[in-house]
């Protein structure tokens, strides 16, 4: 008399072993597609405006870089001068401190960087052009930057120096707003007493000027720093411009030994109180 | 009639009022066994009869022949007490109320009608050929007249209990036969009609009511209850409820016009409902200007016959109050400024902001001045409760470590009736560890028991059928722009789960995440205590700015509706009001006030006065004592005066050591054009009060019946006429209409 037929045990182990293998992997995937935030999901991004000088609109470069990859002391422009500029140290040197000091949410694993015609720019309010006078806005960029401020958006331009490169940023802004004018800000506005209390409008030199412990002007036709701001109609600021300073430096070279500590500290400062000013108004 | 005569040979009430007797019996029941015996006989004459032709309704049809003979030969007959002629009083009372102008058919009004009819019918002639006739007319009021001439149709109001009173005083002793009453039959002023018919109903004094109009209007639109809020705050959007119904012009659009204070404010578009339905339907109502603002909603449709009952007023006191809300955030985020943005051109919402910027640091915003959170959140009763509204965005539960802050949170909702709202965030609801603290048994939604950070990922708010209907959800006045405008909205990025809804919450939206499961609850309240609690799970609301033209006001329209809603209900420590908004003169009004201490304590023992002005500027002070059941509840009630216009209250209340409060209110005295509502002939309401006092209803082309059928009356001075019955028509057609019957059947048998 026959017996039952056993199954065959090793069809039955290479059945399962396929299942175990692919299973961890849906699961991974499925899983990654549905977030549950965690601590650190990030609510801020430090968001560089990648600009065009002339050739048409800028697009939105891809970037693979991560700030922990700097080296110490990094600083320097990997990606050359324009939007570029102290690109990406002092992005990720900046958000590290406002990480530290402030209860701010930060994005700071790289840099973040958009163009103006890229539909993300709207999810993005918080906006930083550096070297403006580099910049060239095409009339659809400036219309599209216009249309982000008004519904909120916020923008700080730092780092042009001298009466030329103040008169190339005026025309690019009146590009933006050719019915609103930048204002010189008056240190009582609240945007220097948001987080910290600024005293001063102390001029942030580049690495070369602030190493050097000379001048810390660039151009010597107007060497006054001075902090400019364009508010919309209930007077709440939408964009702030540090002429005749370098906050990007300050924050980039922070930690280069010649590097005066008060500056950075002003720049950090200052970048602060933008940021929390833009995060509450 | 005729018809009846004919066949019967005597009118009905002679039938009705009649006493059935034979001549030839002592008693009329001794009829009943002579039938018997008839019908014995009819069975008799068949009994030979083979059964295959027999059919027992032969013997029927000759049984009820031999019956009906018995009857004719023992002389029927009907006893009926009759007054004599001028012997006695009728009362003829006739209704000239407003209704009697209206013009059922579109062309004859109801008096013109009856007044033809009186003089076609020569119906006071022959009346007063059998009676002593005393005429009456009444409205509000009753009086004595001696002629039709003297008929005014317009009176504001019908009390049919004022003739009957009239009659009563005036005619209580003479001997009054019956009383015709004329009238369309609504009764929209007595007090104590059924009292006032029963006094007749002892005296035995019949009423012949005669019904005037038509007992159902035709091409008649009606307003028929305007709802709204008593209160709004300026710069607001009331939404008031209309009821409204139409006979005769059932799916016809009709157009309701809201105007403020006589200025047009906007029309809408309505359907008319199937007669006998009623119609609702709640209209945005913008409110700007502050003070006491009359709202009228008027209805219009073409062939409306009765213009009189269109219009209902609704009286809404407009305040410029800044309610004070309190904003704590526990990190700087997106959410916070764009919340803060919204409201800023709100001239009415005041937001004071606390947010923790960095561990232990925190900027102030919105501040009356630099005192203000200066110590931080408050830790007193008073000092918190002097907000009216609580929002509670990304901060955790731990950081309410002081002196039971979160249990005087819960207090500040429940006993002082404040708003509460709680934001999705990193630190909010299980992930802000509320489960377990008295916060969690506010919301309107479970918390999970484990923490759970918010779920990153885009998720599309939609709202709920409640939340469709909801006057906090509406971006439109038009339903369906409404649900375009929320279904255009961009996608959230992240919600806070959240458990299910308790059996008291509502849920005003869901979301339909784009990769996870579910539909979370993004939108939920409920009523706690005296105030709100509510939830809105999600941080990202702020995309619905930045994602959209700059120009669209959507996302500033919902923050502002949801904190005004909030903090709407948030009653202040001292408060007056009255039961209603409008008042027909000398109806009673009632006023209540509400009193409490800063701390929202209720107090049973204040002084509080309440100043009445009228709209002449006269006023009189009013005391409001102590209900004796309610805490802090004071009461009065005063007849509403005779003069139309506003009247406004003011009430003070203190202590014998403080000044507590004073607050205002308002309210309208207007006389209604009553008479016009439900104007309908309402022919029950007479047949009842024919039925129960023994007399008859008669349509008012049958008011001619009325002399002929009144004097069948039994009084003390009726004399009894008998009427033979025997010759009655109707026997005789029904004896040959059996015996043909009997004889045909017969005949079909083989037996004839």
């Amino acid at each position: 008399m026959m017996g039952p037929v056993a199954e065959n045990p090793t069809s039955m182990k290479k059945w399962l072993l396929k299942i175990g293998s692919v299973l961890p992997v849906v699961l991974f995937v499925l899983a990654g597609f549905a977030n549950t935030g965690s601590e650190s999901t990030p609510e801020f991004f430090f968001t560089r405006l990648i600009y065009g000088n002339g050739g048409g609109p800028a697009r939105t470069p891809r970037l693979d870089i991560r700030c922990a990859d700097l080296a110490a002391g990094e600083g320097g422009t990997r990606y050359g001068g324009g939007w570029a500029t102290d690109f990406p140290a002092s992005d990720c040197k900046f958000m590290w401190g406002v990480e530290r000091l402030t209860g701010v949410r930060v994005f700071d694993k790289g840099p973040h960087v958009v163009a103006a015609m890229d539909p993300e720019l709207f999810n993005y309010p918080y906006l930083y052009i550096v070297e403006p006078s580099r910049m060239y806005l095409t009339s659809e960029e400036a219309k599209q930057i216009r249309e982000y401020l008004d519904r909120g958006g916020f923008l700080h331009v730092d780092d042009f120096w001298g009466l030329r490169q103040r008169a190339v940023v005026e025309e690019e802004l009146d590009k933006i707003f050719p019915d609103r004018k930048p204002v010189k800000l008056d240190l009582k506005h609240e945007v220097f007493h948001t987080f910290f209390d600024v005293d001063q409008v102390m001029q942030i030199p580049n690495v070369s000027n602030g190493c050097n412990g000379g001048r810390t002007w660039e151009s010597a036709d107007e060497t006054e720093p001075m902090i400019f701001g364009i508010s919309d109609d209930n007077n709440r600021l939408m964009v702030i411009i540090t002429y005749n300073s370098d906050l990007g430096d300050a924050w980039e070279w922070m930690d280069n030994p010649c590097y005066p500590e008060m500056y950075s500290g002003q720049a950090y400062r200052m970048g602060i109180n933008f940021i929390l000013y833009a995060m509450s108004h | 009639m005729r018809m009846f005569e004919f066949f019967f040979k005597y009118r009905p009430i002679v039938y009705e009022k009649g006493r059935l007797s034979f001549q030839l019996l002592s008693s009329k029941w001794f009829f009943i066994p002579l039938a018997l015996i008839a019908i014995g006989v009819a069975i008799y004459f068949y009994r030979r009869v083979a059964k295959e032709k027999l059919s027992p309704w032969m013997i029927v049809l000759r049984a009820a022949v031999f019956v009906i003979l018995l009857f004719m030969v023992l002389q029927p007959i009907l006893n009926v007490s009759q007054v004599l002629p001028q012997d006695s009083y009728m009362a003829v009372v006739i209704d000239t109320s407003q209704s009697m102008n209206i013009k059922d058919d579109g062309q004859t009004s109801r008096s013109e009608q009856l007044l033809k009819k009186v003089e076609e019918t020569k119906f006071l002639q022959e009346l007063e050929k059998k009676f002593k006739v005393r005429l009456v007319e009444f409205n509000q009021e009753a009086r004595r007249i001696d002629a039709t001439a003297e008929l005014r149709f317009n009176g504001q109001r019908t009390r049919l209990e004022a003739p009957i009173n009239l009659l009563q005083q005036e005619m209580g002793t003479l001997p009054v036969t019956g009383v015709v009453l004329i009238t369309d039959g609504v009764d929209n002023a007595s007090q104590e009609l059924s009292l006032a018919i029963n006094k007749l109903q002892k005296r035995r004094i019949p009423f012949y009511t005669v019904g005037v109009g038509s007992e159902e209007i035709t091409r008649d639109a009606e307003i028929i209850k305007v709802t709204g809020p008593r209160e709004m705050l300026k710069d607001s959007t009331a939404v008031v409820e209309v009821q409204f119904k139409s006979s005769g012009l059932s799916g016809r659009k009709a157009t309701i016009d809201v105007r403020e204070n006589g200025t047009m404010v906007k029309p809408q578009e309505v359907t008319l409902p199937p007669d006998g339905q009623v119609g609702e339907i709640s209209i945005d109502v913008p409110v700007k200007n502050q003070g006491n603002q009359i709202f009228s909603f008027s209805i219009k449709v073409a062939d409306d016959r009765i213009a009189e009952n269109n219009t209902l007023d609704s009286l809404i006191t407009v305040r410029d109050d800044h309610p004070k809300i309190l904003y704590v955030e526990g990190e700087p985020r997106w959410e916070y400024k764009f919340i803060r943005r919204s409201i800023a051109d709100d001239p009415n919402l005041y937001v004071e902001s606390y947010l923790r910027s960095s561990q232990n640091k925190y900027y102030r915003q919105g501040i009356a001045d630099e005192a203000t959170l200066a110590d931080g959140f408050p830790t007193k009763k008073e000092d918190l409760f002097k907000y009216s509204g609580i929002v509670l965005g990304s901060i955790e539960s731990t950081f309410f470590n002081k002196t039971d802050q979160l249990e005087m949170i819960v207090d500040f909702v429940k006993e002082r009736g404040g708003g509460f709202l709680m934001l999705g965030g990193k630190n909010s609801f299980s992930a802000g560890r509320y489960q377990n603290t008295p916060i969690a048994d506010m919301l309107p939604v479970e918390l999970l028991p484990d923490r759970a950070l918010p779920v990153i990922d885009k998720v599309k708010l939609e709202l709920t059928d409640y939340g469709r209907t909801h006057n906090l959800m509406r971006l439109s006045g038009d339903p369906a722009t409404n649900n375009k405008i929320w279904g255009q909205l961009p996608p959230l990025e992240d919600f806070n789960r959240v458990g299910d809804v308790k059996p008291g919450g509502i849920v005003l939206a869901r979301g339909e995440p784009e990769n996870s499961s579910g539909n979370p609850i993004l939108l939920a309240y409920q009523r706690y205590g005296r105030g709100r609690a509510m939830v809105f799970t999600t941080g990202s609301s702020w995309h619905w700015q930045m994602e959209m033209d700059h120009e669209d006001q959507t996302s500033e329209l919902f923050w502002k509706q949801t904190l005004r809603w909030l903090v709407s209900a948030s009653p202040a420590p001292v408060m007056i009001t009255t039961d209603k908004d409008t008042y027909l003169p000398g109806e009673a009004v009632s006023i209540s006030a509400d009193v409490a201490d800063k701390t929202f304590t209720r107090l049973n023992n204040a002084r509080v006065n309440a100043k009445l002005t009228g709209p002449d500027g006269t006023n009189e002070t009013l005391s409001l004592d102590w209900s004796g059941t309610q805490d802090g509840s004071y009461q009065t009630q005063v007849t509403a005066a005779t003069k139309e216009g506003t009247y406004q209250l003011e009430v003070d209340a203190s202590t014998a050591t403080e000044k507590l409060g004073t607050y205002k209110a308002a309210f309208q005295i207007k006389d209604r054009p009553v008479e016009f509502y439900d104007a309908a002939l309402d022919a029950g309401n007479l047949r009842s009060i024919a039925s129960q006092t023994g007399g008859r209803y008669y349509p008012l082309d049958k008011i001619a019946d009325i002399p002929e059928d009144a004097v069948y009356v039994d009084t003390p001075t009726s004399f009894v006429e008998q009427k033979e019955l025997w010759d009655v028509p109707i026997l005789f057609m029904m004896l040959c209409l059996l015996l043909a019957g009997e004889w045909i059947w017969r005949k079909r048998k083989g037996l004839a």
